[in-house]
């Protein structure tokens, strides 16, 4: 059933072709000339050998190549692990090496964190913390922190109770509870630290993003782009979780923290508090704009990257305007919270095309010199690589099907919006592509530095749209849109695709039959890790998209893989499954799996942690 | 501001679309308004301990014989946002299903009355202030409509789940369906 279609990219596939013979090459060299060592990191320091592409990335803040502190490694959000312990040759061997059930079922969207031996997790709500033991044979459990955060906060979240995420800084657990507040935990006691209150269910806002840390501050957001609420980053101090700043996506310029510092690329986002004057009166104060997507940094710039969700109501005909500044990017000081520019990908958007999806932040050699960009998978079914000092689109390219646009004009940076695709109230419009959850949802791509490529899970989907007019009620739902959604050709509801962001094209793809909607995670063996909605966990050939193992989990794979190491060396791929979040959409599919949530750790043939101890208990068994 | 704004989005809601329930509400006299109120308020939401159930008390409909009641119910179902938590067809989205016969707070009118109302603590807003009995009422025959209430008689049956039915389907079975997005 597992549709195949690679995607020609001329010159791309020769020079990937040239480049795996090297790379196996080089990698029976690096067998024989290492074989003392299980694994082999590229030294940080080492210069990075140019990617096939030439894109490349900036790996910092270097953590240690067996850990994973934040969701997606690094500051500039490749999800990149250097480890190679597993790789081409003995990942068909990979096993279950342990498995850990949080006790909560509901969508597992987020990361582990593996920080000093210890494996930290928080689960769906009600948002419990685990910290597990790596240097004990099972990964036995040291703490569990229960947080009890209000049960209100079920009914107002719109899409599943879930936690995209939590991060390790500075000795502390950072995570969001969906009621609405951040907590800080010690990350080897467990004990409550701080919390900090930064959206209120009362009034339709949830809390599900992970929070993103740069140095001594933590930047969460809210969600409830379909409650009215409005979208805001929040900045709060990592030590106290203090309030240092908040800057909205709407309204005037004050409280969206934009001054003379704020520079658009486009004349058409320049001009003063655009943030509510692109609205109809007042109306941008329900407006939307939520912040619940990825955060990436970039440290020389001293600069931060995130979307904004669709506007409210998503009935577009009681909204008429640009909706500034949501379904949009902000690029900010880290420190100050100032703008410096933004970009809207979807003006006046119709068909809630959020824009939070993540940026990736790399450097590619394009027209004859090197640019600093960020490349983004919008929802509105285009491929972003934009100039991350200027805003200046250099490619919007079609990365899955799309039939509202006739593409992004490069001199404006607009989107041409084909007519018959605006919905009117009460009329069913056909066949609107990609439908409200887009090409691609808030799953998170990862990069390659080898092949300089990005990898991503996306979607192959179209609606019916019938739009109804709401009215702004706090606390319940301003939304509007009644859809039925569907695959845009064939029956494959989802992909898995390479994607370069320099020519803007698909290296290669692979067709999956249910959505592709966990993260990506690349192996510095060259390895691409995903899994599905219908619950298999895969390991891919970053070259050929080759699919080389492949285990079925318990639920349905909407979490992101990690790989670490344990103190003996020992590599392993870890990812959680439990379906839910928007991947219920799908649930009616023949094959949809149950909930359920327990993280999956593998290895090389099942090895677990302390392997001569295990082995021990078995013999004295036997005798 | 904000409060004036959606005063008057409800006003024209109602104005708009169900003046009768204004009329009606308005005919009703505040004495019986009182005692209507402590009658359900005397409905438990849980088992009775300690004496038989009374299902003498004023569990139905206080609106059964109003012509129009369940397709007024519908439209509110709509203008006031019920159907962007519960699902236009009120099958479930972000809140539960109301079809199906399985109620957490209890599925006779008077306490599906007193859902709406009160509110619950997984995000029922508390519609009591906002709307008048008799809308309430107009929503409560609307789920009655829909087959989502127990049926007149044989509360204790339903509530002891000896009416229960399975269902076979596809998909994760009381997990409801999303709507896909923030």
């Amino acid at each position: 059933m597992m549709g195949r279609g690679y995607m020609n990219s001329g010159d791309i596939c020769t020079r990937a072709r040239l480049a795996v013979a090297i790379a196996s090459a080089l990698s029976v060299a690096v067998a024989l000339l290492v074989t003392a060592s299980p694994w082999r990191a590229h030294a940080e320091d080492e210069p990075q050998a140019p990617s096939i592409t030439g894109a490349r990335a900036d790996f910092a803040p270097n953590d240690p190549p067996g850990e994973w502190h934040r969701p997606s490694r690094d500051y500039a959000n490749t999800r990149y692990s250097p480890l190679d312990g597993i790789n081409r040759q003995n990942v068909a061997q990979l096993r279950v090496a342990w498995t850990f059930s949080d006790g909560e079922l509901n969508g597992h969207e987020g990361a582990p964190i593996v920080v000093n031996n210890t494996m930290y997790l928080v689960s769906p709500f009600p948002n419990h913390a685990y910290a597990l033991d790596l240097t004990k044979a099972g990964a036995p459990l040291k703490w569990v922190y229960s947080p009890n955060p209000a049960p209100l906060a079920v009914g107002k979240a719109c899409c599943d109770v879930i936690n995209r995420g939590w991060v390790y800084a500075d000795g502390k657990l950072v995570f969001n509870l969906l009621d609405g507040h951040t907590v800080a935990i010690d990350g080897d006691s467990g004990k409550e630290l701080w919390r900090t209150k930064v959206a209120s269910p009362a009034q339709g806002a949830t809390t599900t993003m992970a929070p993103f840390v740069v140095h001594d501050k933590v930047y969460v957001g809210n969600s409830g782009g379909e409650m009215g609420v409005t979208g805001t980053l929040f900045a709060l101090d990592l030590a106290t979780g203090r309030e240092l700043w908040r800057a909205t996506s709407v309204g005037p310029d004050k409280m969206v923290r934009i001054g003379p510092d704020f520079r658009p690329f486009y004349p058409w986002m320049r001009g003063q508090d655009l943030g509510s004057s692109s609205w109809p009166p007042d109306m941008w104060k329900t407006g939307g704009g939520a912040v619940w997507g990825w955060i990436s940094y970039d440290p020389a710039a001293n600069l931060i990257y995130y979307g904004t969700s669709n506007p409210s109501p998503r009935v577009p005909m009681q909204r008429p305007g640009l909706n500034l500044w949501t379904s949009a990017l902000f690029a900010r000081d880290a420190d100050t919270g100032m703008a410096k520019w933004a970009y809207q990908f979807t003006p006046h958007d119709q068909w809630d095309y959020d824009g939070i999806n993540e940026s990736t932040l790399l450097e590619v050699p394009f027209n004859g010199t090197q640019r600093k960009v960020l490349v983004h998978f919008d929802r509105n079914g285009f491929a972003y690589t934009i100039d991350r000092a200027t805003g200046e689109v250099l490619v919007a390219n079609e990365f899955g099907y799309q039939n509202w646009s006739q593409g992004v004009d490069l001199k404006t940076g607009r989107p041409s919006v084909v007519a018959t695709m605006q919905p009117k109230p009460d009329v069913e419009l056909k066949r609107v592509c990609p439908p409200d959850i887009g090409d691609k949802d808030w799953q998170p791509s990862a990069f390659s530095p080898h092949t300089g490529l990005l990898y991503a899970g996306i979607f192959n989907l179209c609606m019916d749209l019938t739009d109804h007019r709401q009215s702004y009620i706090p606390g319940a739902p301003y939304d509007g849109m009644e859809m039925k959604r569907y695959p845009a050709s064939g029956d494959n509801w989802g992909a898995f695709i390479a994607w370069d962001p320099i020519r803007g094209r698909k290296v290669w793809e692979l067709k999956e039959r249910f959505m592709v909607m966990s993260g990506a995670l690349t192996t510095g063996s060259d390895l691409v890790f995903y899994g599905t909605v219908d619950g298999w966990f895969r390991a891919v050939d970053a070259w050929t998209g080759k699919v080389l193992w492949s285990q079925k989990l318990e639920s349905g794979v909407i979490g992101n893989p990690i790989a670490f190491l344990d103190t003996e060396g020992r590599e392993y791929v870890a990812v959680y499954a439990g379906v839910g979040g928007a991947a219920m959409v799908s649930k009616s599919m023949p094959g949809f799996p149950s909930q359920g949530g327990t993280l999956y750790v593998f290895s090389v043939g099942g090895e677990p942690i302390h392997r001569q101890w295990v082995d021990g208990l078995q013999e004295s068994a036997e005798k | 501001m904000k409060a004036a704004w959606f005063l008057s989005a409800f006003l024209v809601i109602a104005v708009d679309a169900h003046a009768d329930h204004q009329a009606h509400a308005s005919a009703q006299s505040n004495a019986q308004s009182t005692a209507e109120a402590s009658n359900l308020a005397a409905v438990p939401l849980g088992d009775v301990v300690g004496a038989a159930p009374n299902w003498t008390l004023p569990q139905l409909n206080l609106q059964a014989a109003k012509p129009g009641s369940a397709k007024s119910g519908e439209a509110l179902f709509r203008t006031m946002n019920c159907a962007y938590c519960h699902g236009l067809k009120a099958k479930g989205v972000m809140g539960p299903d109301l079809t199906d016969g399985y109620w957490r707070y209890g599925g006779t009118p008077a306490l599906i009355f007193k859902s709406i109302a009160e509110g619950r603590p997984q995000g029922m807003p508390a519609w009591g202030k906002m709307l008048p009995a008799a809308a309430i009422w107009d929503l409560v025959a609307y789920i009655e409509s829909l087959g989502g209430a127990y049926p007149t008689g044989d509360e204790e049956a339903a509530l002891e789940g000896d009416l229960a039915k399975g269902d076979t389907k596809p998909g994760a079975g009381l997990f409801p369906a999303t709507m896909g997005s923030y």
